[in-house]
């Protein structure tokens, strides 16, 4: 007789290891289903059996399997998701799934959060199977343009617990009714539908040019919660970028800069007009 | 008192919001979930909420904490709008309206979207349509223009007969065959053995001087003259460097290189094909011209049949002028249609004329007919 999950015993249990660049480890109970990205496990016991899908996994015909999965791969992921499943009959089993990137791995239930959730594009790593995971337009344009994360993000959607990567360090804000948070853009990882994301312009042009946070900041109120990551991607590795580039790229246009500024203390200080010179 | 369904978020609900019900009772919102709360209408401010920024948010502070009202569902928004008290009918205006400007920027973004798509289809259905109506807007004078500018280039190949007996022949036929026309007609000899003529928009007839030898009689050189001026009067031309023209900036948007543009669409003029409909239209309004003008019509029949029998010796003007059997008998049938009675073969000295091709060294590889 295979015992079937029930309240007492969930079908998913899960362990996060590491403190920097983690992992997830999440035991199946008999029977039970999780839902990976391609390429993040980790490991798995001998009893768990893999079996990649068209789309998000969730029972659906295959018209809608294959819009999904087109919209799916809109949103930062691959248009096939693996479905891995404990097929011991008696004993429960592990799988593992580790980020692709520096950093930290959120889980979230979503029943917690009223079965939805919207998320940074590509920010899905493994979730119970079932859940949702669509395609989150953003409507203002000005968030898509200047809010850092374009105009495409990712809505999970259903019960039970999701695996979210982020990258850096993770912190976790609740935001009071109204209350409202600036956040450098490209900072965000995840935030209740509740949440308010639009944009806030830096003030001042000094700021934009030289405080190097850009012409907006993102803009979050409450209520809800937002989730943060410190280190976004982009900035890591323009970074990286830079240093792998020193002393081969020159930075020509601190240069130009300067010489067109003593051109124009030059000529305008010391130079006649070469028109009139004899 | 009509209620509304909303998520209360506030000190100790749950993180997804408790689900409650919010009324008006006067001036005061009234809230009943697991408890009641009561917040005066004045002290409440309203926004735009959520990831869309389509809800209403109604919050307020009180000695507890900070309270929100988050409204999603579409009518339980309009129970409140309906209900609420004047303290807040204009901040709820302000939302309605940033909602309204929200969905109207990405209706107009769709819908000019999907109008330059059903424009580019009905473009692409109706092309012949838009270029035919496009060419009827050009005035004659910049059509000439344009003419002119393709000849300047044409002529400036060096290969262009200035004068001498058949120059002056074509000259003679061509200016009996445009009386009334629409443009003033220039006439231009090429020294290329190739047996081709073409048309370029704002009447400049070109004719090599392969095709003047390889006509039999002045009456089939007629026959080749109006059939390129119904190119010109019917605008095929024009439709045709358009046509180019369009194709040239798709071409240069996509290669970035306008001058190799630009020479493409020179060395295309003379050489491309109209469609065989346009070719029939030249036909028949050729027969019409060369009625008018007193040179029998049979003539067009009896050079395409010139042609069909020599078709080996000239691929330039069977490759734009294809002389199928269809075609010649449509020109016989209009002639023989509607006879010409006062029509006379043109008073050429056709043999002498061809003659002066050798002569002047254009026509090689022959001797002179006379002498023959």
């Amino acid at each position: 007789m295979t015992p079937h999950p029930t309240a007492a015993a969930p079908a998913l249990q899960h362990k996060i290891f590491g403190s920097d660049l983690q992992f997830v480890e999440i035991t199946l109970a008999p029977g039970a289903e999780v839902v990976g990205e391609p390429g993040a496990m980790m490991y798995m016991d001998e009893e768990v059996t893999q079996e990649t899908r068209l789309g998000d996994g969730s029972d659906q015909g295959f018209f809608a399997r294959l819009v999904g999965a087109i919209k799916r791969s809109f949103s930062g992921e691959s248009m096939f998701s693996v479905v891995y499943r404990n097929t011991d009959p008696r004993r429960a089993s592990r799988v593992a799934f580790a980020t692709s990137t520096i950093g930290k791995i959120l889980a979230v239930d979503l029943a917690s959060y009223g079965g939805s959730l919207i998320c940074q594009k590509g920010a899905f790593l493994a979730g119970e199977r079932g859940i949702k995971l669509t395609l989150a337009w953003q409507k203002k344009l000005r968030v898509g343009f200047f809010g850092g994360e374009g105009f495409v993000m990712q809505r999970l959607e259903g019960r039970g617990w999701v695996f979210i990567a982020a990258s850096g360090t993770l912190t976790e804000m609740e935001l009071p009714p109204g209350a409202g948070l600036k956040v450098d853009s490209g900072s965000l990882v995840a935030l209740q539908p509740t949440v308010t994301f639009d944009i806030k312009y830096a003030g001042k042009v000094k700021t934009a040019l030289f405080g190097g946070e850009g012409l907006f900041f993102a803009s979050l109120r409450g209520p809800g919660k937002a989730w943060l990551q410190s280190l976004p991607m982009k900035r890591f590795s323009q970074n990286v970028w830079r240093s792998a580039m020193y002393g081969q790229q020159k930075s020509v246009f601190k240069w130009y800069l300067i010489g067109a500024i003593l051109f124009l203390i030059v000529t305008v200080f010391l130079g006649g007009d070469p028109a009139q010179a004899p | 008192m009509s209620g509304f369904s909303g998520l209360l978020f506030g000190p100790g609900r749950p993180p997804a919001g408790e689900p409650v019900r919010g009324a008006f009772v006067g001036t005061r919102l009234q809230v009943d979930g697991a408890g009641t709360l009561r917040a005066e209408a004045s002290a409440i401010a309203i926004e735009a909420s959520g990831f869309d920024q389509d809800d209403l948010l109604l919050s307020w502070t009180d000695a507890e904490g900070r309270w929100g009202l988050l409204v999603t569902d579409a009518p339980a928004k309009r129970t409140l709008l309906a209900a609420a008290p004047a303290a807040l009918a204009q901040p709820l205006h302000r939302w309605r309206r940033g909602v309204g400007i929200s969905r109207g920027i990405w209706r107009t973004l769709l819908g000019s979207a999907a109008a330059l798509v059903v424009g580019l289809g009905l473009l692409w259905w109706h092309y012949d349509a838009v270029i035919a109506w496009g060419a009827a807007q050009v005035s004659p004078e910049t059509e000439r223009r344009l003419g002119q500018g393709m000849i300047a280039s044409v002529v400036s190949e060096g290969r262009s007969v200035e004068s001498g007996d058949a120059l002056d022949a074509i000259q003679r036929i061509g200016a009996k065959l445009t009386v009334g026309a629409r443009h003033e007609y220039r006439w231009y000899l090429l020294d290329d053995p190739q047996v081709n003529a073409f048309a370029l928009p704002g009447g400049f007839i070109v004719v090599n001087t392969g095709l003047v030898d390889a006509t039999t009689t002045a009456d089939e050189l007629a026959a080749v003259l109006a059939h390129e001026v119904q190119h010109v009067e019917l605008r095929h031309s024009l439709q045709q460097v358009m046509h180019q023209l369009s194709w040239a900036t798709v071409l240069m948007v996509v290669l970035g290189d306008p001058s190799a543009v630009t020479s493409l669409v020179l060395l295309q003029a003379g050489s491309s094909a109209f469609s065989r409909e346009l070719e029939e239209q030249a036909d028949v309004g050729g027969v019409a011209a060369l009625r008018r003008a007193g040179i029998p019509p049979a003539a067009m029949a009896a050079f395409l049949r010139n042609l069909k029998d020599r078709a080996r010796d000239m691929p330039a003007l069977l490759s734009t002028h294809p002389a199928t059997p269809d075609r010649i008998a449509t020109v016989e049938a209009l002639a023989a249609a509607e006879p010409c009675p006062r029509c006379a073969p043109l008073a050429e000295d056709w043999p002498v004329i061809r003659d002066s091709l050798v002569r002047d060294g254009y026509v090689k590889g022959r001797r002179s007919i006379n002498a023959q």
